[in-house]
Formats: structure tokens, sequence, C-alpha cells
């Protein structure tokens, strides 16, 4: 009887947290694991600075081994202040690997000096990657380095079931709590205003033909080519959708343009079930639940935020 | 008087639908939305061409393009009928100057045009305009006028006449006067239309769909495939698919394309959901919604021009 022996990695999504002083204390919590993921063929990933990639992938001696490492690039700096985004183009990204090599382990490296978030995403970004990973054969140990702030110290406590001792050991995490407890605490918040904007209007689901009309134009407007246009007049209509269903069947639609990039924000008065919708890939059975999803797919940048006055969603795409 | 399904009321009149239409008609439409006007359109122009006619469009406010697009989804190569003039586009200018002119100058800019095309070697040709809309200038009156003059002065010459009218625009009297004017009133029957969707029946289990679908009308996809799989059990000869044409749906939401995807798999083994020509931004949907893992669910790319 054939006997499957690498079994050892999680099958399913493994959120765990260490920390570390200086480079050569990273080196000694991350080397361990790495190595560990190689011996079994296991694909690497690395999410941290280029000195920090090199460091690893050299003390490990990755190059001569089969599995190998695979590092993602930083997200673009217009991202820093949107950690659903992040984790959700992080997500799509694990996904494509997971559904090609199987489990993997990834390393992130939160060092908030050559950190790709300003320090109020941080605690969204956790949350919002225990959303948009769960699931995945995905073990994924993030580096805090010492002293943590006091903002990524409720995402290191908060967001992650599991620490890893000093000696390297795996220990449940008491602190840990679900995504929607942690934001309950630490509201996502709304991303600068950009003032007035160019374009606005009231719509119901009758007039978003009109709206996708709208949004079509501008996306024209800066040039961003057939298919991007089309993909971001879907996205938009999904969260305008969105507003009119779960909202009191009233939206606001407002739009900028700025060169080659579009930004279209949609503004309803309902209040959100659970925050940070479209991160977790609907059940194929599901017919509902699936347009923010792809949304969040199409687009560069979707920020869903709530207050008193309801559910703000921010939506920008560029010319590619 | 009776009214016809249209509300055009004439009791002498033939009812044809735009297959239909032969050289030598005079006849009218009332639209009720512009997927129905771009589909009559559309109808009239291929239906000409393929009688190797001319065919002459007069445009107006709303612009000829989306009769070209149309056109295009009906798998014309719309670029050489134009090339080769055997279609025309007449700018909307000459509409404007049709407006201004006297009943004299129209008829002779139309019996010009005929002399032109049959000089050109066609056998016929068809004439057709933007619906016109009922405002002051373009009184029942006037138009009567016009419509009777063109009239006389095309008879027992092979030219074929469509006058298009918008319904919101006209009271139901004035449509029954200007339907009086002609011998020939078409239909265009549809299963649906709400001015943003149209749907329409190709053939039996065959349906076209024509526009956009989204939160404001996508129930009515489920229930209609739902109903067009019902019947298709039902026939004593069960061809074994449900046929929806999508050349001409230029928007689905998401979820109107997982009803799709959804409503497939609930087919039984016997029958397909055959799903044509879906253009690329539905196609690229179709395909994020998992299209492809539904057994039951067929795409076929639309047939080349």
């Amino acid at each position: 009887m054939k006997v499957e022996t690498r079994t050892v990695l999680p099958r399913r999504f493994a959120h765990r947290a260490a920390t570390y002083r200086d480079p050569t204390d990273l080196l000694a919590v991350a080397l361990p694991i790495v190595e560990h993921a190689l011996r079994r063929d296991a694909p690497v990933v690395l999410i941290a600075s280029p000195d920090t990639e090199r460091l690893i992938a050299e003390a490990s001696g990755a190059a001569r081994t089969t599995g190998g490492f695979v590092c993602l690039p930083a997200p673009p700096d217009g991202l820093r202040r949107c950690g659903q985004t992040v984790a959700a183009r992080r997500a799509a990204q694990l996904r494509e690997l997971t559904d090609r090599a199987g489990p993997i382990v990834v390393l992130v490296e939160h060092d908030l000096r050559h950190g790709p978030l300003d320090e109020v995403a941080w605690v969204e970004a956790e949350a919002a990657t225990n959303i948009a990973v769960a699931g995945m054969p995905v073990t994924m140990t993030c580096l805090y380095r010492k002293p943590v702030s006091a903002a990524l110290v409720t995402a290191l406590r908060r967001s992650h079931p599991q620490l890893l001792g000093p000696d390297g050991a795996v220990l449940d995490n008491p602190e840990h709590r679900e995504p929607a407890e942690v934001l309950a605490d630490h509201p996502v918040a709304a991303l600068p205003v950009l003032g007035p904007p160019d374009r606005e209007f009231t719509f119901t689901p009758w007039q978003l033909t009109d709206l996708r009309t709208a949004v079509a134009e501008i996306a024209f407007e800066a040039a961003m080519g057939r298919e991007r246009a089309e993909d971001f007049v879907l996205a938009v209509n999904e969260v305008a959708t969105n507003a009119v269903e779960h909202g009191y069947g009233t939206g606001l639609w407002q739009a900028w343009t700025r060169g080659h990039r579009v930004v279209c924000e949609v503004h309803d008065g309902g209040s959100l079930a659970r925050p940070l919708p479209g991160l977790k890939l609907p059940h194929p059975a599901r017919s509902r639940g699936r347009g923010i999803w792809i949304a969040r797919q199409l687009c560069d940048l979707l920020h869903v935020w709530s207050d008193p006055d309801g559910t703000h969603v921010r939506i920008e795409s560029a010319r590619s | 008087m009776p009214d016809t399904a249209n509300g055009v009321g004439d009791t002498l009149a033939l009812t044809k639908t735009v297959a239909e239409i032969s050289r030598g008609d005079h006849a009218c439409v009332v639209m009720d939305s512009d997927e129905q006007h771009w589909e009559v359109v559309a109808g009239y122009v291929r239906h000409g061409l393929a009688r190797r006619e001319k065919v002459v469009v007069f445009d107006g406010e709303r612009s000829a393009t989306p009769v070209l697009r149309r056109l295009a989804e009906d798998r014309l190569d719309v670029d050489r009928i134009v090339r080769t003039g055997q279609l025309t586009v007449v700018p909307p200018d000459a509409m404007t100057w049709m407006w201004s002119a006297s009943t004299e100058e129209i008829v002779g800019l139309v019996s010009a045009t005929v002399d032109d095309a049959l000089a050109e070697g066609y056998p016929g040709v068809r004439l057709t305009n933007e619906p016109a809309a009922g405002r002051s200038d373009r009184s029942v009156g006037r138009l009567g006028e016009i419509d009777r003059a063109v009239d006389s002065a095309l008879r027992a010459r092979p030219a074929t006449l469509l006058c298009q009218y918008e319904r919101r625009h006209w009271a139901g009297s004035d449509l029954i006067r200007l339907g009086e004017q002609h011998e020939v009133d078409v239909v265009a029957p549809a299963l649906y239309d709400d001015g943003l969707l149209r749907v329409t029946r190709a053939a039996p289990f065959c349906t076209r769909v024509a526009g956009e679908i989204d939160f404001s009308n996508r129930d009515l996809v489920r229930t209609m495939i739902k109903k067009e799989l019902d019947q298709a059990l039902r026939a004593p000869s069960p061809s074994g698919q449900v046929e929806v044409h999508l050349e001409s749906l230029r928007f689905a939401d998401v979820t109107s394309v997982v009803q799709f995807v959804q409503v497939a798999a609930g087919f039984p083994e016997s029958h397909h959901l055959v799903l044509h020509g879906a253009q690329p931004a539905v196609r690229r949907l179709l395909d994020r919604c998992g299209a492809a893992f539904s057994g039951q669910l067929v795409l076929r790319e639309a047939d080349p021009r």
C-alpha cells in the first residue's frame, strides 16, 4: 500500500505570528520554517523586503532545493491604507500557487519601516487575511519586528490563532478573535477624502444602466482599454447593485478622474451584515454573494467601510 | 375601428413580420423600445440585402450606430456592405433638411434615391428612417401629407418603405391616423421587453436575448429558461437543447450569469442549455462563474460572418 508521507503541512489555513529583534534574530526564527518546508518540497512564499528575501534565500541555500522560493512583489503605494485589498490580492496569488503546487508555506515580514501598509491598515489586513485565505492549504507565519507598536500589537494578538514560542514551538493563542470581532473593536478606516467629485448622481435599481453608461464614459476618458473598462464597469455595477439591494433602494455614485486613473465611490444608507464582504470565494452552489468577490478581482482597489451614515465603497482602476 | 396588436387601426392593413415585407410594400411599425427599433431595422436591412436590394437608412436624432452594431451582431459584414454601397446611411443633416423642405422636395429626394439605386443595377430599393418624434413641427397632418405624396410617387416602382413611429411620442389616436396611411402593419412580437432587455423567440426552444440584464430584471432569466426547459421536456420530439442567443446581450451582471450556470446545472441529463455567441465581456464572466465546469451548459461561438 502506498503511503502518502507529505501530510505534515496543514491542509487548511494556519496563521501564526512570531517576533524578532534584528535580521539575525529574524533568520533564527525563519530558517527552521523554511528548511522544514523545503525538505518536503513545499514551495516557500516570501513577502518581505528585498534584503530579507536575499538573507533567507542565501542562508537556506534555496537555489539547490527542488521546492524553491516564490517572492511576491510588494503592493503598490496606492494600497498603503487599504489592508483589505492587499489581503485580497495576496489571497488571489496564493490561490493560484496552491491550485498548482498544493500546500505552501508563507513568511511575511512585518516591519513598519519597510512594510507596504500604513499602521492604521495593519489590523484590517490581518483580519482580512483570515477571511480571504481561509480554506487554503497555506501555513503563514507573520514575523513582527520588535518593538511592536500599539496598533500592530492588536493585529498580532487578535488575528493569529497560533503563536511561535522562542524555541519555535507552535502555541495556541488565547487572545485570538474572529475577524468580525476584531473589526468591531477596530473598524475599517475611511480612505482620505478626495474633494468634490467630477461627477455624481443618485440611483435606484432602474438607473443602474445609466450608472454603467457613466462609468463607461469615464473609463473611456481615462483611455483604459476595452477589456479593462468593461471589467471596471462590471465591478462598479456589482457594488452599486449591493447598495440598492442591501441599502434602502437608492445609492449615491461619485467619480473622479485623475489622468489614466478612475476612482468611483458608492454610498448607501444600509449597514453591513459582516465586515469586509467579498473576500472569501463563495461556494459554487451559492447564487448570491459572488458579485463583490469578482469585483475585487477586477479592479486595482476596492475598499469597503461603514459608519453611522451607512456603507461606503471606493473602487479604483487605471489603464494597465 | 379595431386596433391591431400595434395599436394602429386600419382594417385594410395587412399584418406582416419584418421577414414577410415584400417589394413594393409601404409598411409602418410602432416601436416600444430601442431594442425593438434596432431589431426591426436590422431585420429590414438584412432581408433587403438578402434579396440583393439596395437599402437606404435615413439617419436621425438617435444615430444609426446602434443599428449597425445590431447588424454586426446579426453576423453581417457591415464594413463590406457599407463600402460597396449596398447599405447607405444618409447622415442626419438630410433628415433635418427634410423636416424643413416642401413635400415636393421630399418626394424629389426619395424618387432620386430610387432612380440612383436602379441605375446602379439593383433590382429594388428599401428605404427607412429613424422613428419620427411627435413634435409640433412633425404633426400627424404633415406626416400624413408626406406619406401620401411619397406613396403616390413610388407606387408601381420597385421600392419598399418602412415608416417607424415611437409609441411614447404619439397619442393613440395619432397612431391610428398614421397607421391608416400604410397598407402593411409590421409586428415584432417579443416574449419580454422592458426597454432594457428584450427577449424574442428565434425558433422552438430557441430564444434571443438583447440588451442588458441587471438587478432590475434578472429574475426573468431564470424563469424564462426554466419555462423553456419545461416546454422542451413536454415536447413530443424533444431536441435535447434549450438554446439562448446572446449575440446582442451587451451586459449581464454576476448574479444573472451565475443563474445561467446554475439553471443549466439543474437540467436533466437528457437536455443541455446552449448559449450562443456571448460577447467577450459576458464570455469572460461566464468563465469566472464556472461555466466550464457545468456539464449541462454548452457555450458556442457566434457563427462566422
